[in-house]
């Protein structure tokens, strides 16, 4: 199903795995490779464009995203970036910007998942391996000898 | 989470974290310590992130990593260079970053430049080189080996001698230099004829207290000796009784005979582990240069003298002993062309396949030059004319496999028929490229 609106921008139906339906610019959607792949192959026509595993929470945020990036020029790079600093601020909390990341890396979108990348790496730098071990729920597969081993090696970066 | 979304998100994080974090999960240090292509990625983003810097340092011995000291602190690179048009003439020059430019400095001994100086060990913050002159000729074991230091703070060379016969119980005591004017050294050797080989000999030359030496059985056939230097001598004589005599570790392997020093081979997984990146103020890492074994290729940039002076140059991570930085070699005559494979014209066998190319070579060869100019003006002009011809089907397969990537990417998690049938054609399609 592709629509035509006023100003001939063709429209895009997206559909996440919980069924919310956005429809969007298909210059917009086309930031996503994953997705432009797809128009150019022909999927639209055959109605919305599945996501199965991408929620409509989630999927709402990476089109806000695209919808900045597809609609502002080089110029406003400065303005861009103060966004974007906004943006990943919003989703302040690790497993939003994990689940972020996820949907990035599927709809192959570089500039989100760089930017999310970042901010993840930034939130984990001071962090103790304790602590990222917590984030995300890894199990400490060392025996304790092994991790008095690994510190002991390492001890400098411990400090 | 996927591994390779994790490695994405460590890449970007800076050398200390990274070090910290192989204690997370034992798959990420897996690949932290040992994927060339991590690394790869790791130095890549060196240039957008925050990245510690491990130069030489100047000055005295301080603790703290370089990056986070003061930026107007002053590094120094000591650098040995071949001169070319006199051979076996060795000229030392040392950078200093708050000036900006090389100076030679003098050698200490004219036998020097006839010597083949090897990786140095780090000791306290100077680089020590194992030497051997060839030029003596020796009455006694056929090479002199030498070890030479470099002083960070004063600028200048000194030098240990090593004895050329075997130890014996006198020697072990006290070795003294033959060369005093800068390091008077008492030097101590293992007994190892004493110990058998396979054993770790840990011996504090502590002459107040004649403990006995500690084995401790090993493995591995070498000898881990603790030696003192005692620094005096000439000139700097003040400053350096103020520090007194270190205590130094190295690692020593024995051969028939007597002990050799083995310094100059780097030791991996020495005290800091592996390292990833070094990589910070004024280097910029060379992404394709990455070798597996942990070799990184920088261009100085941001130091105009280097850069000027040596456009490429090669890093090598060197052991450390007695210190918790991470001390690098700069190697700033190592040639890249030399290095990199490929980086040469090449003459593909496709190319003689394509109708034109008989006609091209007639109407490019130039006769009236010689030989040699007119290879390298062939040579541009095919450049251009490959380009024109194969580019667009290079270009052409690249499309087609992001489109192939794309399809199967939504198939595994949907059928689809429509997707199905377009795979199909566009694998025909690509190998219809190729051929």
């Amino acid at each position: 199903m592709s629509i035509t609106t006023e100003n001939n921008e063709k429209m895009i139906t997206l559909m996440s795995s919980d069924g919310e339906e956005f429809v969007v610019e298909e210059a917009v959607a086309a930031q996503s490779q994953t997705i432009k792949h797809l128009i150019e192959d022909g999927c639209s026509t055959e109605g919305s464009i599945p996501l199965p595993n991408v929620t409509g929470r989630v999927l709402s945020e990476v089109i806000q995203y695209c919808k900045k990036h597809s609609s502002s020029d080089d110029k406003e790079e400065k303005e861009l970036e103060a966004w974007d600093a906004e943006f990943v601020k919003a989703a302040d909390d690790h497993v939003a910007l994990t689940d972020l990341m996820m949907a990035a890396n599927f709809l192959d979108i570089k500039g989100l998942l760089d930017l999310v990348a970042q901010t993840l790496a930034n939130m984990i730098t001071g962090k103790s391996p304790e602590e990222v071990r917590r984030m995300w729920n890894i199990k400490n597969d060392f025996t304790p000898e092994e991790a008095e081993k690994v510190r002991k090696e390492n001890q400098w970066a411990f400090e | 989470m996927p591994e390779d979304l994790v490695e994405e998100i460590l890449s970007q994080l800076p050398a200390k974290s990274l070090v910290r974090f192989t204690s997370v999960y034992i798959s990420w240090r897996r690949f932290m310590r040992d994927d060339p292509a991590f690394k790869a990625l790791h130095s890549s983003k060196a240039a957008t992130a925050e990245r510690c810097s491990y130069l030489f340092r100047a000055g005295r011995r301080d603790s703290s990593p370089a990056h986070t000291r003061k930026e107007n602190k002053e590094y120094r690179i000591v650098s040995l260079i071949d001169d070319y048009f006199s051979l076996h003439r060795r000229a030392a020059y040392v950078y200093s970053s708050r000036a900006d430019s090389w100076n030679q400095i003098d050698m200490v001994s004219s036998g020097w430049n006839r010597i083949e100086f090897h990786r140095p060990t780090i000791l306290d913050g100077a680089p020590h080189w194992l030497a051997i002159d060839r030029t003596q000729n020796l009455q006694f074991s056929g090479e002199a080996k030498t070890i030479i230091s470099f002083d960070f703070d004063t600028e200048r060379f000194g030098c240990i001698a090593l004895p050329t016969t075997a130890v014996d119980q006198s020697a072990s005591a006290g070795f003294n230099s033959r060369d005093s004017s800068y390091y008077s050294s008492s030097f101590l050797l293992p007994l190892h004829r004493f110990y058998p080989c396979n054993q770790w000999f840990t011996k504090t030359p502590d002459k107040e207290k004649k403990k006995a030496p500690v084995v401790v059985p090993l493995k591995k056939p070498l000898l881990k000796v603790s030696w003192k230097l005692s620094l005096g001598g000439e000139g700097s004589s003040k400053t350096r009784s103020k520090r007194g005599s270190r205590v130094y570790n190295s690692l020593w392997e024995p051969t028939a005979g007597y002990a050799t020093v083995s310094l100059g081979e780097p030791l991996w997984d020495c005290g800091n582990g592996v390292l990833p990146v070094v990589c910070g103020k004024g280097f910029q890492c060379n992404p394709v240069g990455v070798r597996s074994s942990g070799h990184y290729y920088l261009y100085p940039t941001g130091f105009p003298a280097v850069s000027a002076t040596f456009p490429v140059s090669q890093v090598y991570h060197l052991p450390t002993l007695c210190s918790d930085h991470c001390p690098l070699l700069i190697d700033l005559g190592f040639n890249l062309l030399r290095d990199l494979k490929g980086s040469g014209f090449k003459l593909l066998a496709a190319w003689l396949s394509h109708s034109d190319f008989q006609s091209f070579i007639s109407s490019h060869w130039d006769v009236e030059s010689t030989v040699p100019d007119a290879l390298e003006s062939l040579a541009g002009a095919l450049t251009g004319w490959k380009t024109s011809v194969f580019w667009s089907v290079i270009k052409h397969k690249r499309i087609l496999l992001k489109r192939l990537v794309g399809i199967q990417r939504y198939l595994s998690l949907r059928p689809s028929q429509f997707l199905s049938a377009l795979e199909v054609e566009l694998r025909r399609k690509y190998s219809a490229v190729l051929g």
